[in-house]
């Protein structure tokens, strides 16, 4: 079934959902997001599918929201309280969110994330909602807002790279290649980027051998393990702690520099003092 | 500036908190451990610190707990009346406070490790958020042998499992390079770059604002609390000591102290580990 901003084929077991916004780096939008969702839909309930691959068309897997300003923005964010958000209203629009990427990791078939370019913002809850990622080894992935406008609404990488290599995301913003994000654990594998398709096709075949019970269970009782260790409260606590530093100046500074300069300007005044050369990791 | 036994200086938003006892390898005596905390709670308060670094004066960044039975370490592990079982464990949650308050620092923290970071220095260096490590610094908790386990213990949050027992099985030394292997440690530079390095991150922690590190530490943490760090790995692992304080491998090294001195009970701890580790 053909979607406006979704690419979808389905092909020997496996569904291939293809973000397809190109020209925006397949920054995340709403009609993005519905058809995203139904794209996910289509793969879970065809019984052909054993295993869903979520990539990007373009340069980019994903650059995170859009946070380009519009009506519709303006009319979310006015929704919170504008500039000054209310702080529960906030919350419950941030749990709306991040309930998206959850639903992913409690869909019961496996899904891998194929990273190349861009992974940044929220492209790194969809990554981290997936099962295993495939990375190019140039791809960028990271966390900028950190920085100016909002810590990850959902929270899954101390489970996955640790507090260590988290707290060096999250404090710095710095980007770090998928090497590093194979070294990181962030990711399953990286390869060079012409050989990034072949890889996840050929790891999405082996898989689709299995059976859809089979491959059902075992994600089940892997994500229970996750689920002991806190992962639904976690959710909850990082909706709560990502409303509560967009009270801060600097969050209020981001969003009026974005509404009277634009979301250029605003971007260059958040990332101006790291330009330099990333520490080399 | 200096909190008795602790170095303090701030500029460019960054706190340098250095114990400072290289004479004793900065090894912890209550006295330290007073004034460690006093200057965390310093820089934490102090609205111009973003971030804040803790090293070490001289040859190592901290040996761990004085042994010593001495009047710098009043209530310490020896002294003369037997202890009930709830008495030792009260004493390692007292011992335990300056990782706690560690912990509860609202700002990111950097441990800047070289030379030795043993048994109670790892306690130090894990509660902290990012560990940078000369590459011939060694860590390691060789009191896991004759004198105790830890009284904290964050090291499942850091390498897997198979490596922590390992170390806790062995007492061995890991060096600054290995310990960036297997995740210990952030990253492991050589010892004449290791200042610089800190001083690169800290400074780029540093530009980000005080409420935004706030929250991105505060999830990071939340994490690891729901996988049980307060309950199970800290009230649990004084009790586990507390229990192996009871061994008779344990008595054995007190009275050893006592009556031969902390160098000769030490030396017959560590003897039947001199051959090399043969890992």
């Amino acid at each position: 079934m053909p979607y406006e901003n979704v690419l979808y084929k389905s092909d020997g077991g496996v569904a291939w959902v293809t973000l397809n916004r190109p020209q925006k780096l397949n920054a995340l939008n709403t009609g993005l997001i519905d058809d995203l969702w139904s794209a996910l839909r289509e793969a879970e309930n065809d019984e052909q599918t054993r295993v869903i691959v979520i990539r990007g068309a373009g340069r980019a897997f994903c650059a995170g929201y859009d946070l380009t300003p519009s009506p519709e923005r303006y009319a979310e964010q006015d929704r919170a309280g504008g500039d000054a958000p209310n702080l529960r209203r906030d919350i419950q629009r941030l749990l709306g969110a991040s309930k998206k990427w959850q639903e992913l990791y409690h869909i019961p078939k496996p899904v891998i994330c194929q990273v190349h370019g861009y992974c940044l913002a929220a492209g790194t809850d969809i990554a981290l909602s997936s099962d295993i990622r495939i990375v190019a080894e140039d791809a960028q992935i990271g966390f900028p807002p950190v920085r100016n406008l909002g810590t990850p609404a959902t929270h899954m990488w101390t489970y996955l790279v640790g507090p260590q290599w988290t707290k060096w995301v999250f404090f710095t913003g710095d980007n770090f290649d998928g090497k590093t994000a194979e070294r990181m654990g962030w990711a399953l594998k990286a390869v060079p980027a012409d050989k990034l398709e072949e890889e996840t096709d050929t790891l999405a075949r082996r898989i689709a051998r299995v059976s859809w019970e089979m491959l059902a269970c075992t994600k089940e009782i892997c994500n229970m393990a996750t689920d002991l260790m806190g992962r639904d409260l976690l959710q909850h606590l990082a909706a709560t702690n990502d409303a509560i530093s967009h009270q801060s100046t600097a969050v209020k500074e981001f969003h009026r520099r974005s509404r009277t300069e634009g979301l250029r300007a605003a971007l260059a005044w958040m990332n101006a003092p790291f330009q330099e050369k990333a520490e080399s990791r | 500036m200096a909190f008795g036994t602790v170095l303090y200086e701030t500029h460019d938003h960054i706190a340098w908190v250095t114990l400072n006892r290289p004479e004793k390898l900065n090894a912890l005596n209550d006295v330290l451990r007073r004034d460690l905390i006093a200057a965390l709670l310093a820089a934490d308060t102090d609205d111009e610190v973003r971030c804040i670094v803790l090293r070490g004066a001289g040859r190592a960044f901290c040996a761990g707990a004085d042994l010593s039975p001495s009047p710098g370490t009043p209530g310490g592990a020896f002294q003369a009346r037997e202890r009930t079982m709830r008495e030792e464990i009260a004493l390692r949650n007292r011992f335990r406070q300056p990782w706690m308050a560690l912990w509860n620092i609202t700002k990111p923290v950097i441990c800047q490790v070289h030379g030795y970071c043993l048994a109670a220095g790892t306690h130090i260096a894990t509660n902290s958020d990012i560990i940078i490590a000369a590459e011939d610094a060694q860590f390691g908790f060789p009191a896991v042998r004759n004198v105790g386990t830890p009284d904290t213990f964050m090291w499942p949050f850091y390498l897997r499992p198979q490596w922590t027992k390992w170390a806790m099985s062995t007492g061995d030394n890991l060096s600054g390079k290995e310990a960036e292997r297997l995740g210990l440690v952030w990253k492991a530079v050589p010892a004449d770059r290791l200042e610089d390095e800190v001083n690169a991150l800290a400074r780029k922690i540093a530009r980000v604002s005080y409420e935004m590190l706030a929250a991105s530490k505060e999830i990071c943490n939340r994490a690891m609390e729901l996988m049980g760090r307060r309950h199970l790995l800290q009230l649990l692992a004084s009790e586990m000591d507390a229990i192996a304080g009871q061994s008779s491998a344990v008595k054995e090294f007190r009275r050893r102290v006592r009556d031969e001195g902390l160098r000769a009970a030490l030396e017959w701890m560590n003897a039947p580990f001199r051959e090399p580790q043969g890992r």
